[in-house]
């Protein structure tokens, strides 16, 4: 099938936002999701687990709750514009101090696929999986990659992106708060109740939208969770500036976020 | 139920750089001649290793792109040149939107902000022109290719550590099916850098001198640094065509085969049923083969399994060393060679094998038509690709 004919309902969804501020309808409805919370990992390698496989972790748990689905045979898509960077930092100092002898625990835990592999292992998933890197095109690279698997191979992917805070160390102007958002997706005509509804994912004519240094790489992810919230449809654009502009359109369905009836859904509204 | 690709995409252009040397032709013609291209680190280094260094000079960058300019990039852009004319062809043919870019790399730019983190640990500033975005960052060289080559269509990274270059092959299958290309440039990069050679170290699973794939007494990889681009397309002229990628997890161990090999083996049947090939149609497999003690064991096992004893099989990292990421898309490039010259390269460094390997390792460079030749590529993760090239019809 080919991608421009594809309409990708959306089953679940997972986020974690702290500091960003959530745009239209849903910061009205006073969406929180600050709290990073998962049993993906069993509690030993939590302990040990970085600030992106967390995140990761919480929130593709958050989606796969709401969704209902097996994460066992549910194919993957990772995506992150910096990988492991909390990781690669702590190796360079190890690099520049003393002997330079670097740890092994932190060295195989710094590939960009770390998440990818640590929660497959947790999760017995044998699966497709995916580790993408588009700077702060990653969240649309990701969905043409989730549109790409739909077309061809099968009926659901999750897709999933994230990226720590900031390195200032290497970035001083960034100053970024780390973000993670997922979403299930899966291909129309099942029949199951979703949040909303994707098609027309592609290019347009036009200049893509804002960006301000301080944007988190994954902040297209939040517009396009914050659209399914918002009571219209729109296109969200999911490239910051440039002459390439990615959107995809978006149409609200009858399930609200945090009111699924599917238990686990950790997003809560606040008081 | 995977896509059948039975007659494939032609792969219309390739260029690769490695230890070998700095263009495809002296590439080939040292796999041909069955010599070594590994030797000493080219800097200092607490250990004994030997690595696979570029034997020749990168050129730097265009002024135009002097802020993307890193090891890695100059990579990209030597390979890019090789590729100008066909690539500028397709772009001509296709239309620049309809081109997409899909790199697999696992250094990126590291190596540059190692000696950044350095300058600024004595200093306390980073070196003029350093930059997050566009020197360490993973789509630092899709920037680069897409402004050299022209081409406008989704351009991303693939990085899941030594499987990436294999995969990307299943990004641009999956991208030329699904209609969001006409043509993908394909490819992998990945250069030398202290963090890479000193964490293989720190896992013991760094050789101290040439690595010996399914050797019996192999103790570990060599580091690489190279590259390789390929150019894939709907339809055109070329020496092979792509026939099936498969794609699994081992979800086993971080750094640790399944010792069966059972996710390997899983992906090697997936790219045959994509392929729509049986086991006995494959005319040579390019062993992913590292001359790590477990991985070659427990790859042997799972070809074994597959294929039994009759297909020969070859490791080409006793020449190039493990490049990593850059690994698979460069064996590609063997493996189409195998193809258009019909002939195999020896699997250097089993001398003597394994006798606990018992599958059939090509002995010395062999004349042998190649109608089918499936690589694989494995990774830290458990990440397990396989890919299958076929005989242009």
């Amino acid at each position: 099938m080919s991608a421009d004919a594809l309409i990708v309902e959306v089953l679940g969804v997972g986020s974690f936002s702290p500091g960003h501020v959530w745009p239209g309808a849903a910061a009205a409805a006073g969406l929180v999701d600050a709290t990073l919370a998962t049993s993906l990992l069993p509690l030993r390698a939590r302990g040990r687990a970085s600030p992106l496989t967390l995140m990761f972790a919480h929130v593709i748990e958050q989606a796969v709750a709401q969704a209902g689905a097996d994460i066992h045979s549910l194919p993957i898509i990772y995506g992150s514009a910096y990988g492991e960077m909390t990781t690669t930092l702590r190796l360079l100092e190890m690099l520049h101090a003393g002997d330079g002898r670097l740890s092994p625990a932190r060295f195989q835990a710094s590939v960009h696929n770390t998440a990818a592999g640590q929660i497959s292992i947790a999760q017995g998933n044998r699966c497709f999986t995916t580790s993408l890197a588009a700077g702060h095109e990653t969240v649309a690279m990701c969905l043409v990659e989730a549109w790409s698997w739909l077309a061809s191979h099968g009926e659901q992917v999750l897709v999933v992106c994230a990226d720590e805070q900031a390195p200032s160390v290497l970035e001083p102007s960034a100053g970024y708060e780390p973000l993670a958002v997922a979403f299930l997706l899966e291909r129309t005509g099942r029949g199951r109740r979703s949040l909303a509804r994707l098609s027309a994912l592609g290019t347009r004519p036009g200049l893509g939208g804002p960006r301000a240094p301080s944007d988190n790489p994954c902040l297209p992810g939040l517009r396009l969770l914050a659209a399914m919230v918002d009571p219209g449809p729109q296109d969200v654009i999911l490239n910051p500036v440039s002459d390439l502009r990615w959107q995809v359109h978006v149409q609200p369905t009858a399930l609200v976020p945090g009111n699924s009836g599917a238990s686990g859904n950790s997003r809560s509204e606040s008081p | 139920m995977l896509p059948s690709m039975h007659a494939g995409y032609p792969v219309t252009a390739r260029a690769a750089c490695n230890a070998l040397g700095m263009t495809t032709e002296a590439v080939l013609a040292g796999l041909c001649a069955g010599q070594t291209g590994l030797g000493p680190a080219p800097f200092e280094l607490p250990f004994a290793t030997a690595v696979g260094a570029l034997p020749g000079p990168l050129p730097p960058l265009p002024v135009s792109l002097s802020e993307f300019d890193t090891r890695l990039t100059r990579i990209a852009a030597w390979l890019a040149a090789e590729l100008r004319i066909p690539l500028g062809r397709a772009i001509a043919a296709w239309g620049a939107p309809r081109v997409a870019i899909v790199i697999a790399s696992s250094t990126a730019g590291i190596g540059a902000t190692e000696h950044a983190f350095g300058v600024r640990l004595a200093t306390g500033s980073l070196p003029a022109g350093y930059s997050l975005s566009r020197t360490h960052s993973f789509q630092a060289v899709v920037e680069v290719l897409r402004a050299l080559s022209g081409a406008r269509g989704p351009g991303y990274v693939v990085s899941t550590a030594c499987s990436s270059s294999n995969k990307v092959f299943g990004a641009a299958q999956r991208l030329l099916s699904a209609g969001f290309a006409d043509a993908v440039l394909v490819g992998g990069i990945d250069t030398l850098c202290q963090t890479t050679l000193r964490g293989f170290h720190s896992l013991g699973i760094l050789s101290s001198q040439a690595c010996r794939p399914f050797g019996r007494d192999r103790d570990g990889v060599s580091i690489g640094e190279g590259g390789a681009l390929l150019l894939l397309e709907r339809h055109g002229e070329g020496p092979a065509r792509l026939l099936g990628v498969g794609e699994t997890s081992d979800a086993h161990h971080m750094t640790q085969p399944h010792p069966e090999g059972a996710g390997a083996r899983a992906a090697m049947e997936l790219a045959l049923s994509a392929a729509a090939l049986s086991p006995g149609e494959i005319d040579h497999v390019n062993a992913h083969g590292t001359g790590t003690p477990l991985n070659d064991t427990s790859e042997a096992l799972a070809i074994l399994g597959l294929f039994g004893v009759e297909v020969p099989v070859a490791s080409t990292k006793g020449y190039t060393g493990h490049m990593l990421g850059a690994a698979a898309a460069v064996e590609a490039v063997f493996a189409i060679d195998a193809i258009e010259q019909g002939r195999l390269p020896l699997s250097l460094g089993a001398d003597p094998p394994d006798p606990a390997i018992r599958v059939q390792l090509t002995r010395a460079s062999t004349a042998q038509r190649c109608r089918h030749v499936l690589s694989n590529a494995f990774a830290f993760g458990g990440s397990n690709a396989a890919v299958v090239f076929g005989a242009s019809a």
